[in-house]
């Protein structure tokens, strides 16, 4: 796949954070949402691909399975310092996720300050498709933080 | 319109006691909502959702009336910052986002024997400031390596609360009678917290989280009430310390979880889901049972946080000043369900319900029998931070708080201004300068939290306490200015 630059942008809330983000694919637009979580943290740019983890998820629904998904994105972070850079997945059908993820440890010189968020929420979650005026999907996600 | 009654949207509300607005119930609703709140507070909010999620809580099954919502009201996830719902034991529900994601966060303040002269003579509260932000770990990461658990020693934390704490040498037995049901939470179940939680959350305690989480050195400023004061050890000039912080990664791992079970088990109970936020699991089913289990369990996480906490500040302070002397004044949560009794005017007896406060204190009568001795006669403190540049105060509860509030009341400030409206508000400026101009010095690890928690992004604090006490939910006892701030 070309590489594409990341494109979200954060939505305010009054005492939290939240972004929304539209992609090509409903795959594209989970790994995306992970990149954006992330670059909420730590600038993606600063993120090198020397540590490798797999994650699986499952969800009965594609809002579960966006909301779920992110949160082990932040789970990793928390246990283990883990930032990714790259993702691919390796299974996705809308309601399971298996991913590879490619990033590095948490550096809080080289990485700076982070933020803590607390989780990923379900408040005014969007998660949709558009046909004009292009084919599209989008996702509006609130941040606890 | 009648005076005492204002309109928001289709709402209305009418002033059925001073500073208490009632929305009758209407749709899905169950029961109403009272809104303690001055007429300009509500006008505050009524451009966001807050009144509205407080009536989607009044939909949720076994709801007794009213649902309730403090002056420091403000949108949330699915409840609002500042509700209080009561459940009803056996066709209640229980919320896990209506406690949220850090459960047990709370308020904790010491008092002490010295005065701030003494600090400032002594030019030492900056570097108190600075030691104090090296020992106690804050922002994302921090640890102390002189704390590693064990999971066993974890288990014990989950089922003993803050007396494990202290059986570890980390303050005084006597602590435990200062501290909300104890510092222990006797339904907490252990084995109701997953592995992933406790991964996520076995490396954070005695950690103070990033956030509007804080650790403050405060003055005592104003004294409203003597005799309350003096009850209370809170003497004029004195130095006092405030901690606020909750369970931690590991609160939010199981409030997640159990968010998505709720969600997952919403069709077999029947439950209608007015937001997924507020997804809820019958007080008498398996998985409400496990759910309280577990959050009680990281309530008790969150009980020894603190007071391990407010051993390490102890010791900072105790090489600087040896004659020192602390008193735990009270620790309250803010975030937490838990089984308590209240009369209700629909049943003849007592209840014991299942109350939630969300971003909201207990705020006990005198006489209450849950109270340690010397609040018997003043009734309970109520600790109500407000931000690192102004005053915090400290309330006593009121005789008819129980009536009025379901024992309730306001948990702080609320925000005035968003995080991205503070950043933007904070551009050009340095936030701890200014501060530092006023009094107050402050050390954070990141520059943003600083910005996002700014003085002017909070409320106007004693609009917010004015409210309570013209409600007569708590009194005024005092008021605490900071002088030092740590935050993550």
């Amino acid at each position: 796949m070309p590489e594409r630059k990341l494109s979200y942008q954060p939505l305010d809330h009054k005492s939290d954070t939240g972004f929304s983000i539209e992609a090509p694919s409903l795959q594209r637009l989970y790994i995306d949402a992970a990149s954006a979580l992330t670059d909420l943290m730590v600038k993606l740019d600063l993120i090198e691909e020397n540590e490798k983890r797999t994650i699986s998820v499952e969800a009965p629904n594609k809002e579960q399975l966006l909301v779920k998904w992110l949160n082990e994105i932040l789970f990793l972070f928390e246990k283990d310092k883990f930032l990714s850079k790259k993702i691919v997945f390796d299974f996705f059908d809308g309601k399971k996720i298996t991913a590879s993820l490619f990033g590095e440890f948490y550096q809080p010189v080289r990485h700076g300050h982070v933020s803590e968020i607390k989780a990923v929420t379900f408040h005014q979650l969007e998660l949709g498709m558009r046909s004009e005026p292009e084919h599209s999907f989008f996702a509006k996600v609130f941040l606890d933080l | 319109m009648r005076s005492n009654a204002l309109q928001l949207g289709s709402r209305t509300l009418t002033e059925i006691k001073p500073g208490i607005w009632r929305v009758e119930p209407q749709g899905k609703m169950r029961v109403g909502v009272n809104i303690i709140a001055s007429k300009n507070l509500i006008l505050q909010i009524k451009d966001d959702k807050s009144i509205e999620q407080a009536a989607n809580v009044a939909t949720l099954p076994g709801v007794l009336d009213p649902v309730l919502t403090m002056p420091d009201i403000h949108q949330g996830y699915g409840f609002p910052i500042g509700g209080v719902a009561a459940f009803h034991e056996k066709t209640g529900v229980v919320s896990p986002g209506g406690v949220g994601y850090d459960i047990n966060c709370g308020v904790r303040v010491l008092t002490t024997n010295i005065s701030v002269q003494q600090l400032k003579n002594n030019k030492m509260t900056k570097r108190l400031v600075s030691e104090l932000f090296d020992v106690v770990p804050c922002g994302v990461g921090s640890k102390r390596k002189d704390l590693e658990l064990s999971m066993g020693q974890l288990d014990s934390i989950l089922a003993d609360g803050a007396s494990w704490a202290v059986k570890n040498g980390f303050g005084d037995l006597s602590d435990l009678d200062f501290i909300e049901e104890k510092g222990r939470l006797i339904f907490a179940d252990p084995e109701k917290v997953s592995q992933r939680a406790r991964e996520r959350g076995h490396n954070q305690l005695g950690t103070l989280g990033s956030g509007n989480h804080f650790l403050e050195i405060q003055a005592v400023d104003t004294i409203f009430d003597k005799a309350k004061a003096l009850a209370f050890g809170l003497e004029p000039d004195h130095i006092v310390i405030m901690i606020h912080t909750g369970s931690r990664g590991l609160g939010y791992q199981v409030c997640s979880e159990y968010i998505e079970l709720a969600l997952n088990t919403a069709s077999k109970y029947g439950i209608e889901l007015v937001d997924r936020e507020l997804a809820a699991l019958p007080l008498e089913s398996v998985e409400g049972k496990s759910y309280l289990g577990a959050m009680a369990a990281a309530a008790n996480f969150a009980f020894n946080n603190r007071q391990i906490i407010s051993f390490w500040v102890k010791e900072t302070f105790k090489r600087h000043f040896p004659n020192i002397e602390f008193k735990i004044l009270y620790d309250i949560c803010h975030n937490i369900a838990k089984w308590e009794e209240f009369h209700f005017p629909s049943h003849r007896n007592s209840q014991r319900v299942c109350i939630h406060r969300k971003g909201a204190t207990r705020a006990y009568p005198p006489r209450h029998p849950s109270l340690p001795q010397p609040y018997l006669a003043t009734g309970q403190p109520v600790i109500v931070p407000g931000d690192m540049g102004r005053f915090s105060f400290i309330l006593a509860g009121s005789a008819n708080s129980m009536e009025l509030s379901l024992g309730s009341a306001c948990h702080g400030a609320g925000r005035e201004l968003s995080r991205a409206q503070a950043k933007k508000q904070a551009r050009g400026r340095s936030i701890s300068r200014e501060l530092e101009e006023h009094g107050v010095f402050l050390k954070a690890s990141g520059r943003d939290t600083v910005e996002e928690e700014m003085p002017e992004a909070y409320k106007d604090i004693n609009e917010v306490v004015e409210a309570i006490r013209h409600a007569k939910i708590a009194s005024f006892v005092a008021r605490l200015k900071p002088v030092g701030v740590i935050k993550g």
